[in-house]
């Protein structure tokens, strides 16, 4: 219990550098008058921009404008995006300018990031079973080079093999995509489930091989121990040992990766959604950092960290519910 | 404390491909270096990747001169060199390999003229930013395993609010804040990416720390500093070797994916992240040699900068067999 709290607060503590730091550097290259202009248009008097910095704080001095950020943070509320404002007239809040995208990012990177745990466990355990037999350095290979290609690279191999080639998947995603509303999105995401073939495989690509070398580590550290030899000497049979002996244990370090891929996760989603032309998160992000809206950035580095937080802490859980050694803070540093 | 995802995925590689390859080595006699040279000399792999690199590192810095030097100014054009000279309708400048364009042609220049042209910025950029990686990460990181206690709390609590945040995302941000020369490229992304390596070392000192001839010093009453310097610093350089030439194809294949996104060089300069986002809209339309001839290039590089790297790590255990 003591354990889960320190690394509560070690989280929070986390989440309050990521904010100090995000608040921060972009405070130092860009001016409010800027903003303020940016939003307002060139031929701003400056009554107006005086006016603008006010309703939005943005005259106080920088610690004060930290503290009234976090404080609205807090409660949920990340200000407007100054980009979004300028080009529809009225305001628009961050919350709103996210929630209208986070369906479509959650939808792309959590399908296939379950199934890439779903592909890595079986192929981990054979190759530690079958430990530097041929099958084994065939999938080490293959991990390896996977692993070393960019992102970029895997998805236009994709679309050029499968879309392009032999019609399996499409070149990118349908741009009606951004006007689904989000109640609607499951169902057009599942009608349209043709589209989402090549990026998910793409995301699987990302993500599989680390989650493929981590499982056989797992594993192999998991068949040498104690309780697997005497399963064995006590005649169990080998599918035996292996489902109840061998995966249970070698599947609670992976609960930990999987929390710590969070971040690598988002930003290889990042590139899948440029190459298929899919609105979600990471363009969001890259287009609010290039046109300098960063209380967009802000908020979507808030958020993500957050979730990486929470993923981390999630999987300490679960590791201290199986795993009783940890709860005692023993077995680990 | 966890390592990172990306730390224990390397390290799970690193070891699968030693392992795979099984280490057979004999060090016999002779000088330091010839001892060193013949263990990587065994690895026949990474003899190839090494002689691989070389090339491409020369290819990079002779190469374009034979451009008629037009090539890397202002206008990078040379009729003689480039695909220009079509007239067919629909014609976009990408030909398909020939006998005078071996790789083809991406929208008028030459492949193979490009691959070296950028790998200038990309190598340069990738070996500069590599090295800034490996001074901050070691750095850091041996200072808060050797020191502990309530420095290194707060060190690692820093290296942990990095690591939560996407690093595309950190770099992106950073690199619209301080621009995209070559420098300040080179800068960015060697201070995004040394929060791992800090963490590899970080755990290494502190298990080099608590060996006993580390305790034997201490008790000779050896500073702090000769421990570091002639105990720890040297019984790490395999880990660091390792780590460095992850940190370098970590490294090219960030400047890859920013270059994709339109946030890498800018022309005349060119990085194989640029030349990708050329190459990949002609590349839908079918035409396969706009962006094999780069995808090979990665794949073997990347590759064959870890098999140098496991080369070299052996060689340096074996000079500590020999200490």
């Amino acid at each position: 219990m003591r354990y889960l709290l320190s690394r509560l607060a070690q989280g929070v503590l986390t989440l309050f550098g990521v904010s100090l730091l995000t608040f921060f550097l972009p405070k130092f290259f860009q001016a409010p008058t800027g903003l303020a202009v940016q939003v307002l248009g060139q031929r701003a008097t400056p009554h107006a921009i005086l006016g603008f910095l006010h309703e939005y704080g943005l005259d106080r001095s920088l610690p004060v404008q930290y503290w009234h950020w976090l404080v609205a943070a807090l409660h949920g509320n990340f200000g407007i995006s100054y980009q979004a404002t300028a080009t529809q007239g009225t305001p628009v809040t961050v919350n709103q300018l996210i929630g209208s995208n986070v369906w479509r990012s959650i939808w792309l990177t959590f399908v296939p990031t379950i199934l890439s745990v779903l592909i890595a466990i079986p192929i981990g355990l054979t190759q530690a079973v079958r430990r530097n037999r041929p099958y084994d350095h065939v999938m080490t290979t293959v991990v390896y080079v996977v692993y070393s290609t960019p992102a970029v690279l895997v998805c236009l191999l994709l679309v050029y093999y499968f879309a392009i080639q032999i019609h399996v998947g499409t070149v990118s995603i349908d741009a009606l995509a951004v006007q689904i509303s989000p109640s609607a999105f499951p169902m057009w995401a599942l009608h349209h489930l043709r589209q989402f073939i090549l990026p998910f495989v793409g995301i699987i690509a990302l993500s599989v091989g680390g989650l493929t070398r981590f499982m056989r580590g797992s594993a192999l550290d998991t068949l040498v121990q104690d309780h697997v030899r005497t399963a064995r000497a006590k005649g169990a049979s080998p599918t035996r040992v292996l489902f109840k002996h061998v995966l249970r244990p070698s599947l609670i370090p992976m609960l930990t990766i999987i929390g710590l891929s969070i971040p690598s996760i988002i930003g290889g989603a990042l590139i899948v959604e440029s190459v298929f032309n899919y609105p979600g998160m990471g363009i969001l992000a890259v287009r609010a950092t290039t046109v300098g809206d960063f209380t967009v950035v802000m908020a979507l580095t808030i958020y993500t960290a957050g979730l990486t937080v929470i993923g981390n802490y999630l999987a300490d859980i679960f590791t201290a519910i199986a795993d009783p050694r940890v709860r005692l803070g023993k077995g680990r540093n | 404390m966890e390592p990172s995802s990306n730390e224990v995925v390397r390290d799970e590689l690193v070891s699968g491909v030693v392992a795979s390859r099984g280490a057979g080595t004999v060090a016999g006699t002779g000088t330091m270096r010839q001892q060193m040279w013949r263990v990587f000399r065994q690895n026949k792999l990474a003899l190839a990747s090494l002689a691989f690199v070389v090339i491409l590192i020369l290819g990079a810095v002779i190469y374009p001169f034979f451009f008629n030097g037009l090539y890397w100014k202002s206008a990078p054009i040379d009729l003689a060199n480039t695909c220009f000279n079509s007239t067919a309708p629909g014609y976009t400048g990408s030909a398909p390999p020939s006998a005078h364009h071996w790789l083809g042609c991406i929208k008028g220049y030459d492949t193979i003229g490009l691959l070296f042209y950028s790998g200038r910025f990309s190598l340069g950029i990738g070996f500069l930013s590599a090295i800034v990686t490996m001074s901050l990460g070691v750095t850091y990181g041996m200072l808060s395993g050797y020191i502990g206690g309530k420095l290194d709390a707060i060190l690692m609590r820093i290296v942990d609010m990095m690591l939560s945040i996407p690093g595309l995302y950190l770099l992106i941000l950073t690199i619209v804040l301080f621009g995209r020369s070559f420098v300040a490229l080179t800068v960015v992304i060697g201070f995004t990416g040394w929060f791992g390596v800090a963490r590899l070392m970080r755990a290494e000192t502190q298990s080099l720390r608590e060996r006993d001839y580390v305790a034997a010093a201490i008790t000779m009453g050896a500073s702090r500093q000769r421990i570091i310097y002639r105990h720890i610093l040297p019984n790490a350089m395999s880990t660091m070797v390792t780590a460095g030439t992850f940190a370098l194809g970590d490294a090219i294949l960030a400047l890859a994916g920013i270059g994709f996104l339109g946030l890498g060089l800018q022309p005349p300069q060119f990085d194989w992240g640029t030349l990708i986002q050329r190459g990949s809209d002609v590349f839908k339309l079918g035409y396969w040699w706009t962006i094999w001839p780069i995808a090979a290039l990665f794949i073997l590089f990347v590759l064959s900068t870890n098999y140098i790297g496991d080369a070299m790590r052996d060689a340096f255990e074996v000079r500590l067999q020999e200490q």
